[in-house]
Parts: structure tokens; sequence; C-alpha cells
């Protein structure tokens, strides 16, 4: 009785996995200023830049569930939806022309772009936004998630609630903020740039523009900044309860060690460094020292 | 198919307006939406809740002041984040990809938890229940709050999307519990600013990081508010 019982099983579990999956792959051509639109409930999308006025989308499903591409507007808009009961998490693959503007949305969803040269936007709840290319307005978010962004230019706005944040190679203003998580920049080229964190450190390796303002503030995290030897900027410091230190001579004013407050200029000071941490600590150090 | 249907499906399905409630609310959808959400809210108890909830969230935001005029109006943020609601639910999600590749090692460990269960039936009789799911992480310990009518406003606001949070976010405790731990790292904050500046009542900064930490909290906490909206929990 058991037995046939568990050969019943057996052979449903079989025909449940042959018969469960099922391939979408359409393309569909698109003309220039179309922008990819993607809503989705979990899984991971990958968009990749290649060379045709074309896009083409590439997931495994299940057959329960239905994937639907269609044009609106102006935009190719890639949805994905459960026929019944609860929703699966579906991969997807997209190609798209890299002049076109991406923005993908999830919940439990990671989101990787790369090679487009056009706008940017992701947000997802849990999973990990990683974007390596990109150009104009870079808007990625995540809640419990790491947010990358690399080899970019633009204007960048940078949200991870519980997890950090790297930029790495980019060119343009930057503005980041994350709750529990670190955020860490290097080899950034840029004349604005804002970070703020609560609980996470802040570390920057790049180039400090003469007509610059760049400033970095946590709570209980750490501030590393390291600095060309020609840098020209006026930096103040606020340590509240923190410590500050310096790997190189700088004039700190009298009441800096009474207050934690204080500012010094380093070169012309043209630029504006504006350093703060509540309860952490402050380090200067020249770039060289980092750049092993 | 759907037609023109458009809306991401997920945890709430067969209900189409479920994601567009908070453009609703805000009075950003086109007038024949708009039309066809108020009938849809005319029949749907649990969306015209949500709604109610949304609009009582959006005027308690709207009326609130906090105890120094803020650097920049709070509401703005807020509302970009209320125009593209996502789903919570429970993540257990196959993909289909996962189960192609590893389907005979599944049918395999499936036969050898049927083997088992057989033989755990025979000698016990019956199966012990599956433990119930944890609860929510309780909040922790709030911040002090500020004197003040306007702040005891913010603390009603904060303490009402609280419940509404919590409330929705059974089906997931793991995102319950980032949730948490992150404004506890912002009432951490927001008490060091508030015992720095009952030393240092003049600092304008520290006032200034006071506000923008409450902010934080509570555009943290409408961010999942509506992100939970469409749970159907």
């Amino acid at each position: 009785m058991v037995g046939r019982r568990f050969a019943i099983a057996l052979a449903f579990l079989l025909c449940a996995a042959a018969a469960e999956a099922a391939e979408f792959d359409r393309t569909v051509s698109v003309p220039r200023g179309t922008r990819l639109d993607v809503r989705l409930y979990a899984g991971q999308v990958v968009v990749r830049a290649w060379d045709r006025d074309a896009v083409r989308v590439r997931a495994t499903h299940f057959t329960s569930d239905e994937i639907d591409l269609r044009t609106i507007g102006r935009a190719i808009a890639v949805r994905a939806h459960a026929r019944r009961g609860t929703p699966h998490g579906i991969d997807f693959e997209i190609d798209v022309p890299a002049w076109m503007a991406v923005d993908v949305a999830g919940t439990y969803l990671d989101v990787a772009v790369e090679g487009t040269a056009a706008d940017v936007a992701a947000e997802t709840v849990r999973g990990d936004v990683h974007v390596k290319g990109g150009a104009g307005s870079l808007k990625l978010k995540a809640i419990d998630g790491e947010v990358v962004l690399e080899g970019a230019r633009g204007r960048a706005e940078l949200s991870s609630t519980n997890d950090g944040i790297r930029v790495t190679g980019f060119t343009g203003e930057i503005i980041a903020d994350t709750v529990n998580g670190s955020v860490k920049l290097r080899a950034i080229q840029s004349i604005s740039i804002e970070v703020g964190t609560f609980g996470g450190d802040i570390s920057w390796e790049g180039t400090i523009s003469d007509d610059g303002r760049y400033q970095f503030a946590t709570h209980t995290g750490g501030v590393d900044v390291s600095l060309d030897d020609r840098v020209n900027a006026t930096v103040s410091v606020r340590a509240f309860e923190g410590t500050f230190r310096a790997a190189f001579p700088v004039n700190l004013p009298d009441e800096a060690s009474r207050h934690r407050r204080f500012s010094f200029v380093l070169g012309s000071g043209a630029a504006h460094l504006d350093l703060e941490t509540f309860g952490g600590t402050i380090s200067l150090r020249p770039l060289q020292m980092t750049a092993r | 198919m759907n037609g023109e249907d458009t809306r991401v499906e997920g945890g709430c399905q067969g209900d189409p307006w479920a994601d567009r409630l908070s453009e609703y609310v805000d009075g950003e959808l086109p007038a024949r939406e708009r039309l066809a959400i108020e009938e849809h809210l005319a029949v749907c108890a649990a969306c015209a809740a949500v709604a109610q909830e949304l609009r009582e969230v959006v005027a308690r935001a709207g009326r609130m002041r906090l105890d120094s005029a803020p650097t920049r109006d709070l509401w703005p943020g807020v509302r970009v984040r209320l125009r593209k609601p996502l789903r919570l639910a429970p993540l257990s999600l196959p993909r289909a990809g996962d189960w192609r590749r590893a389907a005979p090692r599944l049918v395999a460990a499936a036969a050898l938890v049927a083997c088992c269960a057989a033989v755990a039936w025979v000698v016990a009789g019956r199966l012990r229940p599956a433990p119930a799911a944890p609860p929510v992480a309780s909040a922790p310990g709030q911040a002090p709050s500020p004197a003040g009518a306007a702040d005891r406003d913010y603390e009603t606001t904060v303490a009402q999307l609280r419940r509404v949070v919590q409330a929705r976010l059974t089906s997931d405790p793991h995102v319950a519990e980032v949730l948490e731990k992150n404004l506890a790292a912002l009432d951490v904050a927001m008490a060091d600013y508030r015992d720095a500046l009952s030393k240092q009542p003049g600092d304008a900064h520290l006032r200034r990081r006071l506000i923008d930490a409450r902010d934080r909290k509570l555009q943290l906490l409408r961010r999942a508010a509506t992100l939970t909206t469409e749970t159907g929990n």
C-alpha cells in the first residue's frame, strides 16, 4: 500500500518536473528614444547593452506564471504575474540598445544593468542593485541590499537602508544615503558629493576639485578620506564625541581639542570638504598611502 | 494577456487597482482611471481600507510640524516614494530555471522525504505540526519623546505608521526585523542629538541633524507602509 502511494507520488513529481518550466524569448524592434520599464515581484533581472535597436527578453518561468512584453507609449514594458497562487521568482535576461533608458523595480529582486549609456533607475526591497555604465540620471535604491555603481557619469542618487553603497569610476554629482550601511567612493571625479549614513562608515578616494563641495556625515561610523597632496580645500571637521586623526601635518586651532569642531585650510582652500561624525573617527590620509 | 493592464502582479492577486491606490490618494490619476478606481473602492473593502489609511497618513504628514523649521519639506520625498508601490510576501519563491536544473535531485529528495514521512507516520501514528511562523519583531525602546504639540504630532504619526507596517509585515519577518533594526539606529541617533542639544541648545547644526534623522525615520516608515500596502495581509 505504502509502496503504491510512493510510486504514484514519484510519478506525479516527475510529471510536474517535466511540465512546470517554460521558456520565454522574444525580440522587438524599438525606435530611438524608447525606454525599458520592468516591474517584477521577485527574481533577477540582468540588462545588457547590445548593438541592435531592439529589445530581447529571455526568461525561464513556471507555466503558471505569465510574462507580458508590450509597448506602452514610448516604453517597452515587461511584467509577470502568477495566474494563481503565490508568484514565483523569475530570472530575466534582457538585451537593450545602449542608448535606452532603463527602469527596473521589484520587491525580491536582484538587478544588474551593464553597458548602457543612458538613464538608469532601479529600486528593490530585498536584493542588490549593480549598475556598470549608465549616463545621465542614475537613481538606484534598495532597502535590504547593496547598491553598486561602476563606470558611470551623470547625477547619481543612491540609497540603501540596510546595506552598503559602493561607487567606483564615476564622473558627476553623487547623493548617497543609507541608515546602517557603509559608503565607499573610489576614483570619483566630481564637484558635488553629499554622503550620509547613521550606522556605517564612509570612505573616499578621489580628486578634490577646486570648485567642489564634498560632504561626508555619519553618526556612529568613521569617515576615512584619502587626499591628493596637491589638494586645495577648506576642511570643516565636526567630531562631537568622536576623534580626528590626520596622517600629515595639519595646523589645528586651539579650540579644536575642546569642541572637536574646527576647520583648517589645505593649499589655497578653494574646495569645501565637510567631515562629520558623532561618535566615530575622522581620518585624513595621503592618497598614496591607500593606492597600493 | 490583460488588455491594457500593465501593472505588476504579485501578492494581491486579482486586484488590479491595489498598486494604484497611492497615486489615487495623491490625486495623480487621470480622470478616467480615478472614476474607475472609485467604482472599485465602492465594492472592495480591503482597498477602501488601505486608501483610507493612506489618506489619514497623508493628511497627518501634511499637518505635521517639527520643533523647528525643517531644512526641506518632508512631503515631496515621501510622495515620490508613494508613486512606486511594491509588494511584500513570504520569500518562498522557487524559480523555474532552478527547478529545471535541480529537478532530479529534488525528486530524489522528495522521495526520501516521502519515505521518511511514511515511516514516521507508521511509527508515530501522526506527524507533529509545523511550528508557527515567528512573530514580527517588536519595536525597540522609543527615543525620548520631545516636548511640544508638534512633536507629539510627529510621534503620533510615527506610531500610526509603525502599526500599519507591523500589521502588514507579518508575512515577512525578515524585512520587519531589518526595518526595526534601522529604526532603532535612527532612534539612537536622535537620542544622541537631543542629549547633545541639551548641552549645546544653540547649536543649529545639531538641531538640523536631529530634524534630518526624524525626517529619515518618517521617510523609512512611509516607504515601508507603502511597500506593504498591496500585500493583502
